[in-house]
Protein backbone atom coordinates (compact mmCIF):
# COMPACT_ATOMS: atom_id res chain seq x y z
CA UNK A 1 0.00 0.00 0.00
CA UNK A 2 3.17 2.67 0.39
CA UNK A 3 1.33 4.52 3.19
CA UNK A 4 4.32 5.97 5.41
CA UNK A 5 3.87 6.61 9.41
CA UNK A 6 3.62 10.12 8.22
CA UNK A 7 0.77 9.29 5.40
CA UNK A 8 -1.35 7.59 8.11
CA UNK A 9 -0.71 10.86 10.37
CA UNK A 10 -2.10 13.04 8.31
CA UNK A 11 -4.81 11.15 7.74
CA UNK A 12 -5.68 10.63 11.96
CA UNK A 13 -5.22 14.53 11.95
CA UNK A 14 -7.96 15.10 11.03
CA UNK A 15 -10.86 14.94 14.09
CA UNK A 16 -14.11 14.04 11.68
CA UNK A 17 -12.14 11.05 10.03
CA UNK A 18 -11.18 9.85 13.57
CA UNK A 19 -14.90 10.50 15.16
CA UNK A 20 -15.54 7.75 11.86
CA UNK A 21 -13.09 5.30 13.15
CA UNK A 22 -14.52 5.75 17.01
CA UNK A 23 -17.78 5.15 15.44
CA UNK A 24 -17.15 2.14 12.75
CA UNK A 25 -14.86 0.31 15.51
CA UNK A 26 -18.40 -0.85 17.14
CA UNK A 27 -19.69 -2.00 14.16
CA UNK A 28 -19.79 -2.08 10.46
CA UNK A 29 -21.71 0.34 9.23
CA UNK A 30 -23.24 1.92 6.35
CA UNK A 31 -22.22 5.56 4.87
CA UNK A 32 -26.16 6.58 5.36
CA UNK A 33 -25.93 4.94 9.50
CA UNK A 34 -22.77 7.03 10.07
CA UNK A 35 -23.93 9.98 9.21
CA UNK A 36 -26.14 10.00 12.08
CA UNK A 37 -25.22 12.68 14.73
CA UNK A 38 -22.52 14.07 12.20
CA UNK A 39 -23.04 17.53 10.78
CA UNK A 40 -21.82 16.98 7.89
CA UNK A 41 -23.24 16.04 3.91
CA UNK A 42 -22.98 13.01 1.85
CA UNK A 43 -20.33 14.00 -0.22
CA UNK A 44 -18.59 15.38 3.04
CA UNK A 45 -18.64 11.92 4.25
CA UNK A 46 -18.18 9.80 0.82
CA UNK A 47 -14.49 12.18 0.67
CA UNK A 48 -13.85 10.72 4.21
CA UNK A 49 -14.62 7.89 3.71
CA UNK A 50 -12.23 7.78 0.61
CA UNK A 51 -9.75 9.25 2.58
CA UNK A 52 -9.74 6.68 4.75
CA UNK A 53 -9.98 3.54 2.82
CA UNK A 54 -7.17 5.13 0.70
CA UNK A 55 -5.30 4.86 3.47
CA UNK A 56 -6.01 1.40 4.37
CA UNK A 57 -7.29 2.40 7.67
CA UNK A 58 -11.35 1.24 6.73
CA UNK A 59 -12.69 -1.44 4.57
CA UNK A 60 -16.09 -1.77 2.25
CA UNK A 61 -18.06 -4.48 2.19
CA UNK A 62 -20.59 -4.96 -0.57
CA UNK A 63 -24.16 -6.19 0.10
CA UNK A 64 -27.02 -5.74 -2.42
CA UNK A 65 -27.13 -2.25 -2.71
CA UNK A 66 -25.17 -1.09 0.25
CA UNK A 67 -22.22 -0.93 1.09
CA UNK A 68 -20.58 -1.57 4.78
CA UNK A 69 -17.70 -0.08 6.49
CA UNK A 70 -15.66 -1.20 9.11
CA UNK A 71 -12.25 -0.68 10.82
CA UNK A 72 -9.13 -2.72 9.22
CA UNK A 73 -6.96 -3.04 11.60
CA UNK A 74 -3.71 -3.94 9.53
CA UNK A 75 -3.75 -0.54 8.63
CA UNK A 76 -2.71 1.03 11.88
CA UNK A 77 0.20 -0.73 11.56
CA UNK A 78 2.71 2.51 11.78
CA UNK A 79 0.44 3.85 14.45
CA UNK A 80 1.40 1.00 16.53
CA UNK A 81 5.25 1.00 15.92
CA UNK A 82 5.15 4.58 16.42
CA UNK A 83 3.66 3.51 20.36
CA UNK A 84 5.89 0.19 20.09
CA UNK A 85 8.74 2.63 19.91
CA UNK A 86 7.95 5.18 22.48
CA UNK A 87 6.68 2.16 24.91
CA UNK A 88 9.83 0.94 24.59
CA UNK A 89 11.68 4.36 24.66
CA UNK A 90 10.32 5.98 27.91
CA UNK A 91 11.36 3.76 30.39
CA UNK A 92 15.03 3.24 30.36
CA UNK A 93 14.76 7.86 30.24
CA UNK A 94 13.30 7.60 33.22
CA UNK A 95 15.20 5.42 35.18
CA UNK A 96 18.15 7.11 33.91
CA UNK A 97 16.07 10.83 35.51
CA UNK A 98 16.47 8.67 38.33
CA UNK A 99 19.89 7.77 38.66
CA UNK A 100 20.33 11.91 37.87
CA UNK A 101 18.21 13.22 40.34
CA UNK A 102 20.57 11.43 43.21
CA UNK A 103 23.49 12.68 41.38
CA UNK A 104 22.80 16.46 41.36
CA UNK A 105 22.70 18.78 44.19
CA UNK A 106 19.34 19.73 45.91
CA UNK B 1 -11.50 2.11 23.84
CA UNK B 2 -9.69 1.51 20.44
CA UNK B 3 -6.55 1.60 18.80
CA UNK B 4 -7.22 4.99 16.94
CA UNK B 5 -6.85 6.90 19.55
CA UNK B 6 -4.18 6.50 21.79
CA UNK B 7 -1.52 8.14 24.00
CA UNK B 8 1.29 6.58 26.01
CA UNK B 9 1.31 7.41 29.52
CA UNK B 10 4.37 6.92 32.30
CA UNK B 11 3.61 7.59 35.67
CA UNK B 12 5.30 7.23 39.22
CA UNK B 13 6.90 8.39 42.42
CA UNK B 14 10.25 10.62 42.26
CA UNK B 15 12.10 10.53 44.97
CA UNK B 16 12.90 14.67 45.07
CA UNK B 17 10.91 17.46 45.18
CA UNK B 18 9.17 18.88 41.97
CA UNK B 19 11.71 21.95 42.01
CA UNK B 20 14.46 19.40 41.70
CA UNK B 21 12.88 17.40 39.32
CA UNK B 22 11.60 21.08 37.09
CA UNK B 23 16.08 21.88 36.97
CA UNK B 24 16.24 17.87 35.68
CA UNK B 25 13.66 18.47 32.98
CA UNK B 26 14.76 22.09 31.77
CA UNK B 27 18.53 22.60 32.13
CA UNK B 28 19.58 21.82 29.23
CA UNK B 29 22.46 20.30 30.62
CA UNK B 30 20.41 17.87 32.71
CA UNK B 31 18.23 17.30 29.92
CA UNK B 32 20.98 15.85 27.85
CA UNK B 33 22.06 13.62 30.17
CA UNK B 34 19.03 11.93 30.79
CA UNK B 35 17.06 11.63 27.70
CA UNK B 36 19.85 10.96 25.44
CA UNK B 37 17.85 12.84 22.72
CA UNK B 38 18.12 11.10 19.21
CA UNK B 39 20.44 12.52 16.85
CA UNK B 40 17.80 13.90 14.71
CA UNK B 41 15.45 15.16 17.53
CA UNK B 42 14.19 19.04 18.11
CA UNK B 43 12.75 19.90 21.20
CA UNK B 44 10.85 23.16 21.57
CA UNK B 45 8.86 23.97 24.30
CA UNK B 46 4.86 25.01 23.67
CA UNK B 47 4.34 25.56 27.42
CA UNK B 48 5.19 25.62 30.75
CA UNK B 49 4.48 26.23 34.06
CA UNK B 50 7.53 26.53 36.61
CA UNK B 51 7.45 23.29 38.84
CA UNK B 52 3.81 21.62 37.93
CA UNK B 53 3.82 21.25 34.12
CA UNK B 54 5.81 21.45 31.17
CA UNK B 55 5.06 20.62 27.44
CA UNK B 56 8.14 19.84 24.25
CA UNK B 57 6.70 19.63 21.02
CA UNK B 58 8.73 16.80 19.85
CA UNK B 59 10.22 16.81 16.54
CA UNK B 60 11.84 14.35 14.51
CA UNK B 61 12.68 13.50 11.00
CA UNK B 62 10.09 11.15 10.80
CA UNK B 63 9.75 8.23 8.20
CA UNK B 64 8.57 10.50 5.00
CA UNK B 65 9.58 13.90 3.91
CA UNK B 66 7.80 15.77 6.47
CA UNK B 67 9.12 15.95 9.80
CA UNK B 68 6.80 14.62 12.64
CA UNK B 69 5.48 16.53 15.63
CA UNK B 70 4.54 14.72 18.57
CA UNK B 71 3.88 16.08 22.27
CA UNK B 72 5.50 15.28 25.41
CA UNK B 73 4.16 16.59 28.50
CA UNK B 74 5.77 16.40 32.07
CA UNK B 75 3.26 17.18 34.97
CA UNK B 76 4.90 17.23 38.28
CA UNK B 77 3.10 17.06 41.98
CA UNK B 78 4.17 17.22 45.43
CA UNK B 79 3.17 14.36 47.53
CA UNK B 80 3.91 16.17 50.47
CA UNK B 81 6.91 14.06 51.52
CA UNK B 82 9.49 15.96 49.65
CA UNK B 83 9.00 13.62 46.63
CA UNK B 84 7.04 14.09 43.33
CA UNK B 85 4.36 12.63 41.73
CA UNK B 86 5.25 12.65 37.97
CA UNK B 87 3.12 11.83 35.06
CA UNK B 88 4.86 11.75 31.34
CA UNK B 89 2.59 12.01 28.60
CA UNK B 90 3.37 11.09 25.36
CA UNK B 91 0.89 12.06 22.47
CA UNK B 92 1.75 10.56 18.87
CA UNK B 93 1.96 13.68 15.91
CA UNK B 94 -2.03 12.26 14.65
CA UNK B 95 -3.65 13.52 18.02
CA UNK B 96 -3.08 17.73 18.35
CA UNK B 97 -3.97 17.82 22.18
CA UNK B 98 -5.15 21.60 21.39
CA UNK B 99 -7.90 20.20 18.80
CA UNK B 100 -8.93 17.61 20.77
CA UNK B 101 -9.06 18.92 24.37
CA UNK B 102 -12.57 19.20 25.19
CA UNK B 103 -12.64 15.39 23.78
CA UNK B 104 -9.85 13.09 26.48
CA UNK B 105 -8.51 10.36 24.37
CA UNK B 106 -8.74 7.10 26.31
CA UNK B 107 -5.20 6.10 27.65
CA UNK B 108 -2.95 3.03 27.23
CA UNK B 109 -1.65 3.25 31.10
CA UNK B 110 2.07 1.91 31.65
CA UNK B 111 3.49 2.45 35.30
CA UNK B 112 6.78 4.16 35.05
CA UNK B 113 7.35 2.81 38.34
Amino acid sequence: MGMTEADIFKVLADPTRRAILERLAGAEMTATDLREGFAISQPAMSQHLAVLRGAGLVSERREGRFVNYRVDPSGFAPLHQWLGRYRAFWPGRIDSLKDLLKEMDQ
Amino acid sequence: MTDTDAELVFEGTLDAPPEKVWRALTIPEYLERWLQPPADLDLTILAAEENRSLSYRWREAGSGDTPEDSIVTFELTPDGEGRTWFRLTHTPPSLPVAANSNEPAPTMMLLAA
